[in-house]
């Protein structure tokens, strides 16, 4: 499979055109046809397009969106919310930043069409805490959108009218998970909520309320302009059309790059990423984000960027984050630092996560410090296994799987620093 | 009925149930009992202790039974290998940073974390780092909150959001460094904080009026209602059977009356049944200073005087008393030939049929108004209300004034009649303790306190519920049925057997 010629690319190919963020510019691209051409269309017509798209959610779960859009009961007579989710707080994720500080007339011209799909009056942007450039974009944009009259009542002389609002989260991982972002927005302790019901059907202020991360959401005018089928030319089996991949890591090139979905993944870390920096030896790769488990240099040159490929390796494309890790870099270092990371993000409701979280940051703290006993091992295994499907929402799995996936994929390293012994430390 | 009905399967068994109703709840319809710690009947669903697991056909994800809805044909183990070695994984979850101090912990024997631990052999900890640290023993009212024994069930916050809507308690910050607490730091302050300590499953919450007072293993329990006001919530009487005295009062759960709540007065206000200010015996005011009597002299006498001139006597039952005390009080007395009766109640609450406060509490403070009227509707008997036996007394329309099956300090209602009687008329007072219109009174006779006595009562909503006894009786004291037929027999007239 070739890569991704630039000209064909969906969500970037004008990405660096100067002040694209203006409205002027934006429409000069050709920006807002595509809600002028929805709206000529009906509702049903518009889910239909993005079901032939086989579009899946760009936010981590990889959900058909089309197929997500109509499990909202249209006519229940309660108002219905679109929640556009820009939390993204995975570490090894920061491509929907890049959509909302260049790019935000895309995303609010996404949120259009979809909210006139799913029969949506009033939509929220609920950006993380962190993101404050991209917040200050968000708002112009949204503000020159009013003033074109794309946003507010009667969009563009059509029946459609739609309220869109701004709101930043206060820096919490956990208010990405969509009925997080649900309770947060509601003004509550940012946790999730308990399924059922689901969001679909009782969601923000118990009403129906779809939630879309930034880049799902970027992708519908593209859809809209071209059609579902020509989408799904792109990409490979269930995984349609182009991703913005997340690359970090031991690269020469770290950044964002959008690829069609199904080509070799060592291609695209030489390509975009220039290879390894220093010429260092290739350790692991995690592809998907932090919470994704890690393939060997043995699978990275089998694996290709696709749900299918990934599944194979027991693992997934996640949020998109592909991160490189060099020969010389502690593992151990490395989960220790992400257990800390799902330790401090844990919103403490559920008990397997509550305290797996903080048993598992206590142990790898005391082997990175020198401390571990063979017994660690299994606990870890254990613990981590326990965390595993037992809890409301995915944070918990998301903190065991890497743990999972390094002590099965490297155990050698992990074990190497493990005395006999029995005393506790840390 | 037009309720839709699902039918499934637990363990092989099947069930009906109401569609809607939780696979948890379908369970326990079925005698199944499944672990849990959050789910509570009277109160929101939380799913977060994740205890309740189970195994639903065709589903390969364990599934909370709390929170999945029973639908038809659904097929439900709770007893895999699978869904015991993960509650197993979970419970030891919830017992890494327990302090495990149960030896002085006040929950110990009724404590679930201790229950299932045993149940499942996690008697040792994998975990051996330093546990997390929250604060131990802080005063909230009437209530002491140990936060690192709790385990974060939220069933305490869901309380006070969703019963007392006082939102009292909130669980601050986040991950293991959730802690449990009341808002600012304020004690609680509302009527129902005793609940509190029955429904937090371990002893992060316990009643300062029971703590440490008594290990639970050794108290007698009796199942019975509450008498303080006309609610009629259905309770548990705890006694010691060393001492013989009460210990506690608890609620008992019915889901059309008190849910799983009492009010706090209902808990804790018992203590009158033991104090000092009880009439031990039967006195009477002879030669201007109270003078002992024996049950059989005031009989003789009390007896006599009704004979001689029953109807210049009026008798005022207690709103207090049971439907068979007020029966037999009343049967007696009229055979005797005493014609007026009245009742002691606050009558301008009497009517309210619904609690004031919109959760249990009723602005009338006695049990069995509605009993009152019934029994005397069934006995075709006229009585008169309040203001008409007011002003009759006024009116020195009576020499004597007997009233009967008083009980505790505040005995709503007879302020208004003694206050109204003349310093002439003479009366006496079947009361379980003393009051501030002593002087007004030439006999005291000492009556039994709601949990000495059995009976029935009948509650604003008009539900008739049975009152059982918890304690024997304290002192001398006799029930309104005794105080009836004893008049009976020591009045001149021949016993009824012998006519
Ligand atoms: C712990 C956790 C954090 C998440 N964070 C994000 C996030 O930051 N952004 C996002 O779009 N989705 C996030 N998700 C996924 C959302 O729950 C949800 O699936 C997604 O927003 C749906 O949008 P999509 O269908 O367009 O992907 C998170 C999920 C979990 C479990
Ligand atoms: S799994 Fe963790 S983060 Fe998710 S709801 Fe439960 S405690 Fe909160
Ligand atoms: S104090 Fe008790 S009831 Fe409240 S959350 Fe903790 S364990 Fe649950
Ligand atoms: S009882 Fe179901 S999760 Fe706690």
């Amino acid at each position: 499979m070739k890569l991704l010629a630039p000209e064909r690319r969906i969500l970037t190919k004008d990405i660096e055109t100067p002040n694209l963020f203006r409205i002027e510019t934006y429409e000069a691209q050709g920006g807002y046809q595509s809600l002028k051409k929805a709206l000529s269309l009906t509702q049903d017509a518009v889910i239909e397009e993005v079901k032939k798209s086989g579009l899946r959610g760009r936010g981590g779960a990889g959900f058909p969106t089309g197929q997500k859009w109509s499990f909202v009961p249209f006519q229940s007579g309660k108002p219905i919310y679109l929640l556009c989710n820009a939390d993204e707080s995975e570490p090894g994720t920061f491509k929907d930043r890049v959509i909302l500080e260049k790019n935000p007339h895309l995303l609010i011209e996404g949120i259009i069409i979809s909210s006139y799909a799913v029969r949506c009056h009033k939509s929220y942007i609920y950006v993380r805490g962190e993101y404050a450039e991209a917040a200050k974009i968000i708002e112009r944009a949204i503000e020159e959108a009013y003033q074109k009259g794309y946003l507010g009542k009667n969009i563009l002389g059509s029946n459609h009218s739609l309220d869109l609002v701004l709101h930043r989260g206060a820096g919490a991982y956990i208010c990405g998970e969509e009925t997080g972002l649900i309770s947060s927005l509601e003004g509550k302790k940012g946790q999730p909520k308990l399924k059922p019901p689901f969001p679909a059907v009782s969601g923000f202020l118990n009403c129906p309320t779809v939630v879309n991360n930034v880049e799902t959401l970027a992708t519908i005018p593209w859809i809209i302009k071209n059609g579902g089928d020509a989408y799904a030319q792109y990409g490979v089996g269930t995984a349609k059309g182009t991703r913005l991949f997340c690359l970090s890591g031991w690269v020469n090139r770290p950044g964002v790059y959008e690829e069609e979905m199904g080509i070799p993944l060592t291609d695209f870390i030489e390509h975009y990423g220039g290879g390894m920096k220093d010429g260092a030896k290739l350790k692991a790769v995690i592809p998907g984000g932090s919470s994704t488990p890690p393939l060997t240099p043995e699978e990275v040159s089998q694996a290709t960027l696709d749900y299918d490929s990934m599944t194979k390796f027991g693992t997934f494309l996640g949020s998109g984050g592909i991160i490189v890790i060099p020969e010389h870099f502690s593992l151990l270092l490395l989960l220790e630092r992400l257990t800390e990371f799902y330790w401090d993000e844990s919103c403490g409701q559920c008990t397997p996560c509550r305290e797996g979280t903080g048993w598992l940051y206590k142990m790898m703290k005391a082997i990175e410090h020198g401390k571990g006993r063979t017994k660690d091992f299994e606990d870890l295994q254990k613990t981590a296994r326990s965390m595993m499907g037992t809890t409301i929402c995915a944070l918990s799995d998301a903190a065991a799987m890497p743990v999972l996936g390094f002590l099965k994929k490297f155990p050698d390293e992990i074990k190497a620093h493990l005395k006999e012994g029995t005393e506790a430390s840390v | 009925m037009s309720e839709k009905m699902v039918k499934l399967t637990i363990n092989d068994k099947a069930v009906e149930v109401p569609a809607g109703t939780s696979v948890f709840a379908a369970a326990a319809m079925a005698g199944i009992e499944i672990p849990h710690y959050c789910y509570h009947p009277d109160l929101s669903v939380a799913g977060v202790c994740r205890m309740c697991m189970v195994e639903i056909e065709k589903n390969p994800r364990l599934q909370i039974s709390c929170n999945t809805p029973a639908t038809e044909g659904m097929v439900v183990k709770t007893k895999t290998d699978k869904v015991k070695e993960t509650v197993k994984n979970v419970l030891e979850l919830h017992l890494i940073n327990h302090p495990l101090d149960c030896p002085i912990c006040d929950k110990a024997g009724e404590c679930k974390l201790q229950d299932f631990y045993s149940g499942y052999g996690l008697y040792e900890s994998r975990m051996d780092y330093e546990k997390v640290h929250k604060p131990k023993v802080q005063d909230i009212g009437t209530i002491m909150l140990d936060s690192e024994r709790c385990i974060l069930c939220s069933r305490c916050v869901r309380f006070t959001s969703e019963v007392t809507k006082t939102n009292e308690l909130g669980i601050f910050n986040r991950g293991d460094r959730a802690v449990l607490g009341t808002v600012d730091n304020k004690p609680l302050k509302n009527d129902y904080t005793g609940n509190l300590a029955d429904i937090c499953p371990v002893g992060a919450l316990t009643a300062k009026d029971f703590r440490f007072k008594q290990r639970v293993w050794f108290l007698d329990k009796t199942k019975t209602v509450c008498t303080l006001c006309a609610h009629g919530c259905n309770t548990v009487v705890s006694r010691n059977p060393q001492t013989q005295k009460l210990f506690r009062v608890e609620p008992r759960r019915n889901p059309e009356i008190n849910k799983s709540w009492i009010c706090d007065r209902g808990r804790w206000d018992f203590h009158y049944v033991h104090d000092e200010n009880r009439v031990p015996e039967p006195k009477r005011f002879v030669d201007g200073k109270w003078t002992e009597q024996t049950w059989h002299g005031a009989f003789q006498t009390l007896g006599e005087e009704i004979t001689t001139e029953p109807t210049s006597m009026l008798v005022a039952l207690s709103a207090q008393m049971t439907n068979e005390e007020m029966t037999d009080a009343v049967n007696t007395l009229s055979s005797l030939g005493v014609k007026d009766f009245t009742w002691v109640v606050d009558e301008s609450v009497v009517s309210d049929s619904k609690p004031f406060d919109g959760i249990l509490k009723h602005r009338d403070l006695t049990p069995n108004a509605r009993g009152f009227e019934m029994v005397m509707k069934s006995l075709n008997i006229s009585w008169m209300g309040t203001a008409q036996a007011v002003e009759k007394l006024k009116s020195k329309r009576f020499t004597r004034l007997l009233v009967m099956g008083l009980e505790g300090y505040e005995m709503p209602g007879l302020a208004n009649l003694l206050l109204a009687a003349p310093a002439e008329t003479k009366v006496a007072l079947h009361a379980t303790s003393q009051t501030a219109f002593l002087e007004k009174c030439d006999w005291i006779l000492p009556n039994v306190s709601a949990f000495e006595k059995s009976g029935t009562l009948i509650n604003a909503q008009g539900m008739s519920q049975k009152l059982k006894a918890s304690v024997p009786k304290q002192f001398l004291s006799r029930d309104g049925q005794q105080v009836a037929w004893g008049l009976l027999q020591k009045s001149d007239r021949k016993p009824l057997s012998a006519r």
